[in-house]
C-alpha cells in the first residue's frame, strides 16, 4: 500500500534532499561524473537506497517507503541544482514503477533488489528517438519452451551501469516485459555518452532466451505498467527540470546584479531586465503547473495522468532549455567555459528535457488526444 | 436571502451556487459574453437588478450598502460573473471611488456619494492618464489651483473609459507645481455637468467608442471635493491597487478565445496540419498553466496574504497568451480573417477579426507589459 505524505512530511523530505544537494561535494561529484566513464558510483547508489529514495514508491512490504509521486518530485526538484550523477528518477519512478505494476514471477524479487540498491535496472523500451509507450514495437518475444527476445532497443538510459534491462517486447497477446541480465546470451550493447557524462545504450537482442522466470509483466499488464511508469517518470523529471531552472535563473540574476560594464551593472539594462522577467515567468509557470498536478496525481486515471505528464513535461522541458540558453548568453563568454556551473546545469537540462519525452513530443501527444476527442464529438 | 445575510458564513460551494443561480435567472441572455464594454443605456436594467438585490457593491462593507464579501468570497463572485459572461457595468464608482471614500473620504463625502453610487445615480469615470502622462503617470500636468472655496481645474485627461456615460469623474491633479513629481498630486472629485468640461469620445480600432478625451477649461469644483490630504494623491492611488489586480490576469479571456480557435480549426480541418497542431497544443498548455498560475495567486488571496509585485507576471502572461491566441485565430480563419462580423456577443468561429482587435489593448491597459516587466525586474528580481 502507498500513502500520501502530509504537507509536513513532504517538507521534511524536501529539506533532507536540500541538505544533500547543498553539500559542496555534490557539485564536485557532478563534475567528476561529467568527465568520467559514465558509470555510476555503486557505493553512492547504495547510500541513496539507504536514504529510502530509490524505493520511495515501493511498497513497504517490498522494502520501500510506500510513498507517492509528490514525495519523489520534491526530492528531485531539490536535487536538481546538484546535477546528481545517479539517475534517481529512472530507477525510483521508471524501473521500480514497472516492476511494482508487473504481474510476472520476476517482479517481486526484482522490485526488492532495486529498492535495496543492489540491482541497477535500466529500462529497454524505446525503438525510435521520439517514441512514446504505445508506439509500434518491432522487438518480439516468442512463446513456448524455447522462448526468445529478438529486436533492437535504443536510448536505454544509463545502460553502461545497468546490471540488466527491463525489456519490453511484443508477444502474441500484447507487450511483455522481461528482466534480461546484461550478460545474457545474445545481448549486444553499444554505448553512447550523453551531454552530462551519463550514457545511453543501443541494445540488440538475438535469440536472447527468456522464460516465465524472467517475466516481470505479462501481456496482460506490460503495456499499462510501462505507460504508467513512464508518465510517473516524465512528471518527476519535470520537477528535476524545475530545480535546474531555479538554479540557472538564480545564478544568472546574481551575475546581472554584480557584473559591471559601461560603468553600470548589466542588470540595469532594460533589454536584459525584460528578458530576465520572461525567464522568471517560465520558472513560475513550471512551478504552478506542477503545484496543480502533483497533489491529485495518484487519484487520476491513467489517461488523465498521461495528459498531465505531457502538460508538465512540455512546460518544464521548454522552460529549462530556454532559461539555460539565456543563462549562458547573459553570462557572456564566462558562460561558455567548462569552469562555469551554468554549462554543467545546461547539459543536464539537455539530457533531462529529452528523457521521458521532449516538449515537442509531449505536445504532439496532447494534440493527438485532442484531435481524437474533437473527431469523436463531430 | 435578505440584506442582512452574512455571505462570508456560507460555505464556498453553496455561495457559488447561489451566485450562479442568480445570474442564470436574472442576467439577460442576449447580453452574455460581450465583445466590448457596454454603455449605460444597454446595461442599466441589469445594474438596477443587482442594486435591488443588494449586490451592486460586493466588496463594500455592509454598512455602506455592500455585500461585505471577504476576498475568498469576492473571488468566487467575480469568477462566476466571468464564467457566465456577465458584462462589466460602468463600475469605477464601485471598484475605486467607493473604496477610496471609505478609506480616505470624510463622513460628508461618504454620505453624499456612496448611496448614489449603489443606486446607480452617480456613474464615475477615472481621470488618470493624460496625453503626456501614460505609462509615466506621475508626470501628469492637469492643474488644480485654489480660488476661494473652489479648486480651478485646467488641463486634459485621455483614455478615460466611458466618460461619455459618466456623471462624475475622479481626478489625479497637480496641486503643487514645485514639489517632486509624485509629491504634488491630489485626488479630486468633479461633477461632469460643471461648466468648462468637454468630452470627446475616441473611436478605437475595433470601431467602438469606449474611451474619451476630457478637456477641463477653468472648471470650478468645491474644495470639499478634495479626497484625503492635499498632495497625498499618489500614495492614495497606489493604495487602491488591491487584490482585484489579480483579475487583470484572469485566464477566462484566453480560455474563451481558445475555444473559439478550436471550433475554427475543426471547421477548417486545420488539425491535419502538424505545424498547426503543435501551435495549438502550445497555446492550450499556455492557457492551462496560466490557470495554474492564477490559482496560485488566488490561493494567496484566499489565505489572506497581500499580493506582492510578482502578481505582475500574471498580467503579462495572461494578456500575452490572449494576444498569441488571437494571432493564431486570425491566421486560422484564412481569407475569412479580415471579414468584419456584426456579432457583438459570444464570439463564434466567424469572429476572428473581433478577437484579434479586442486582444490588442489587453497588453496595454492597466500597466503595459513593458511597465509590468519593469516592475518585476526591479521589485521581484532585484535588478
Amino acid at each position: 500500500m502507498s500513502n500520501s505524505a502530509s504537507d509536513e512530511d513532504l517538507g521534511l523530505i524536501r529539506a533532507s534532499a536540500r541538505d544533500f544537494a547543498r553539500d559542496e561535494i555534490a557539485r564536485m561529484r557532478a563534475r567528476a561524473f561529467h568527465d568520467g566513464d559514465g558509470r555510476i558510483d555503486r557505493a553512492q547508489w547504495k547510500l541513496l537506497a539507504e536514504l529510502g529514495w530509490i524505493g520511495l514508491m515501493v511498497p513497504e512490504s517490498r522494502g520501500g517507503a510506500g510513498l507517492e509521486l509528490p514525495a519523489l518530485a520534491a526530492i528531485v526538484e531539490e536535487l536538481g541544482p546538484a546535477v546528481l550523477p545517479e539517475p534517481l528518477v529512472c530507477a525510483a519512478a521508471f524501473a521500480a514503477g514497472i516492476a511494482r505494476r508487473g504481474d510476472g514471477p520476476a517482479a517481486g524479487a526484482l522490485l526488492e533488489s532495486i529498492a535495496a540498491g543492489e540491482v541497477f535496472a535500466a529500462v529497454a523500451w524505446q525503438e525510435g528517438p521520439s517514441d512514446f509507450p504505445g508506439a509500434p514495437m518491432a522487438t518480439r518475444a516468442s512463446s513456448g519452451d524455447a522462448a526468445t527476445i529478438d529486436g533492437r532497443k535504443c536510448f536505454v538510459a544509463h545502460a553502461v551501469s545497468a546490471d540488466g534491462f527491463l525489456t519490453a517486447a511484443r508477444a502474441a497477446e500484447g507487450v511483455e516485459i522481461h528482466w534480461v541480465n546484461r550478460s545474457a546470451k545474445g545481448v549486444d550493447i553499444r554505448i553512447d555518452r550523453t551531454a552530462d557524462g551519463g550514457s545511453v545504450g543501443e541494445l540488440r537482442f538475438s535469440h536472447t532466451p527468456v522464460s516465465g522466470a524472467t517475466r516481470v509483466a505479462s501481456a496482460a499488464t506490460g503495456a499499462a505498467a510501462l505507460a504508467s511508469a513512464f508518465d510517473d517518470a516524465a512528471c518527476a523529471t519535470s520537477a528535476e527540470l524545475l530545480g535546474l531552472t531555479r538554479r540557472m535563473l538564480a545564478t544568472t540574476l546574481d551575475y546581472l546584479r554584480t557584473r559591471r560594464q559601461f560603468g553600470q551593472l548589466i542588470g540595469s539594462f532594460q533589454a536584459l531586465q525584460h528578458r530576465a522577467v520572461d525567464l522568471y515567468v517560465q520558472q513560475e509557470l513550471s512551478a504552478a503547473c506542477l503545484r496543480d498536478v502533483l497533489p491529485g496525481w495518484s487519484a487520476n486515471d491513467p489517461a488523465q495522468r498521461a495528459r498531465q505528464a505531457s502538460r508538465v513535461k512540455a512546460r518544464c522541458s521548454e522552460a529549462a532549455l530556454t532559461v539555460g540558453r539565456e543563462a549562458v548568453q547573459m553570462h557572456g563568454a564566462i558562460g561558455f567555459t567548462h569552469e562555469c556551473d551554468v554549462g554543467l546545469l545546461l547539459k543536464r537540462v539537455v539530457v533531462s528535457s529529452a528523457r521521458h519525452g521532449t516538449a515537442a513530443a509531449h505536445r504532439a501527444r496532447i494534440a493527438a488526444a485532442r484531435i481524437a476527442e474533437t473527431g469523436e464529438r463531430r | 436571502m435578505n440584506a442582512a445575510t452574512d455571505w462570508n458564513e456560507i460555505d464556498d460551494g453553496a455561495f457559488r451556487e447561489i451566485v450562479r443561480a442568480f445570474f442564470a435567472a436574472n442576467y439577460p441572455a442576449e447580453l452574455r459574453y460581450p465583445m466590448r464594454r457596454l454603455h449605460w443605456p444597454e446595461i442599466r436594467d441589469w445594474y438596477a437588478t443587482l442594486s435591488a438585490k443588494g449586490w451592486a457593491a460586493p466588496a463594500w462593507p455592509v454598512r455602506w450598502g455592500g455585500m461585505g464579501l471577504k476576498p475568498d468570497k469576492l473571488l468566487i463572485f467575480m469568477e462566476e460573473q466571468e464564467s457566465f459572461g456577465v458584462a462589466r457595468t460602468p463600475d469605477m464608482g464601485i471598484t475605486l471611488v467607493g473604496p477610496l471614500l471609505i478609506q480616505e473620504g470624510t463622513e460628508a463625502q461618504r454620505a453624499q456619494y456612496l448611496p448614489k453610487i449603489i443606486a446607480g445615480e452617480y456613474l464615475w469615470c477615472q481621470g488618470y492618464s493624460e496625453p503626456n502622462a501614460g505609462s509615466d503617470l506621475a508626470s501628469l500636468r492637469m492643474s488644480a489651483v485654489i480660488d476661494g472655496d473652489a479648486y480651478v481645474v485646467n488641463g486634459q485627461k485621455t483614455w478615460t473609459t466611458l466618460a461619455q456615460d459618466a456623471t462624475h469623474i475622479f481626478l489625479l491633479v497637480r496641486t503643487d507645481q514645485a514639489a517632486p513629481k509624485q509629491e504634488g498630486i491630489s485626488f479630486l472629485l468633479v461633477d461632469m455637468k460643471t461648466p468648462g468640461i468637454t468630452v470627446r469620445p475616441i473611436r478605437d480600432i475595433a470601431g467602438h467608442d469606449e474611451f474619451c478625451e476630457v478637456f477641463f477649461d477653468n472648471v470650478r469644483t468645491p474644495r470639499a471635493n478634495l479626497v484625503g490630504k492635499p498632495n497625498a494623491g499618489w500614495g492614495i492611488a497606489k493604495s487602491l491597487l488591491g487584490f482585484e489586480r489579480i483579475f487583470l490576469g484572469s485566464p477566462k479571456q484566453s480560455q474563451f478565445a481558445l475555444g473559439q480557435l478550436e471550433r475554427l480549426a475543426v471547421a477548417n480541418g486545420l488539425f491535419a496540419d502538424p505545424a498547426f497542431a503543435d501551435r495549438y497544443a502550445r497555446l492550450t498548455l499556455d492557457v492551462e498553466d496560466l490557470s495554474s498560475l492564477y490559482r496560485k495567486f488566488a490561493d494567496d488571496v484566499r489565505a489572506g496574504r497581500k499580493l506582492g509585485p510578482d502578481v505582475s507576471i500574471l498580467k503579462i502572461f495572461a494578456t500575452e497568451t490572449y494576444s498569441r491566441i488571437s494571432g493564431l485565430t486570425l491566421e486560422a480563419a484564412g481569407s475569412a480573417g479580415p471579414v468584419r462580423s456584426t456579432a457583438e456577443f459570444g464570439a463564434g468561429p466567424e469572429d476572428a477579426l473581433n478577437t484579434y482587435l479586442n486582444a490588442r489593448p489587453a497588453t496595454i491597459y492597466g500597466g503595459s507589459s513593458e511597465i509590468q516587466r519593469g516592475i518585476v525586474a526591479k521589485n521581484v528580481l532585484g535588478l
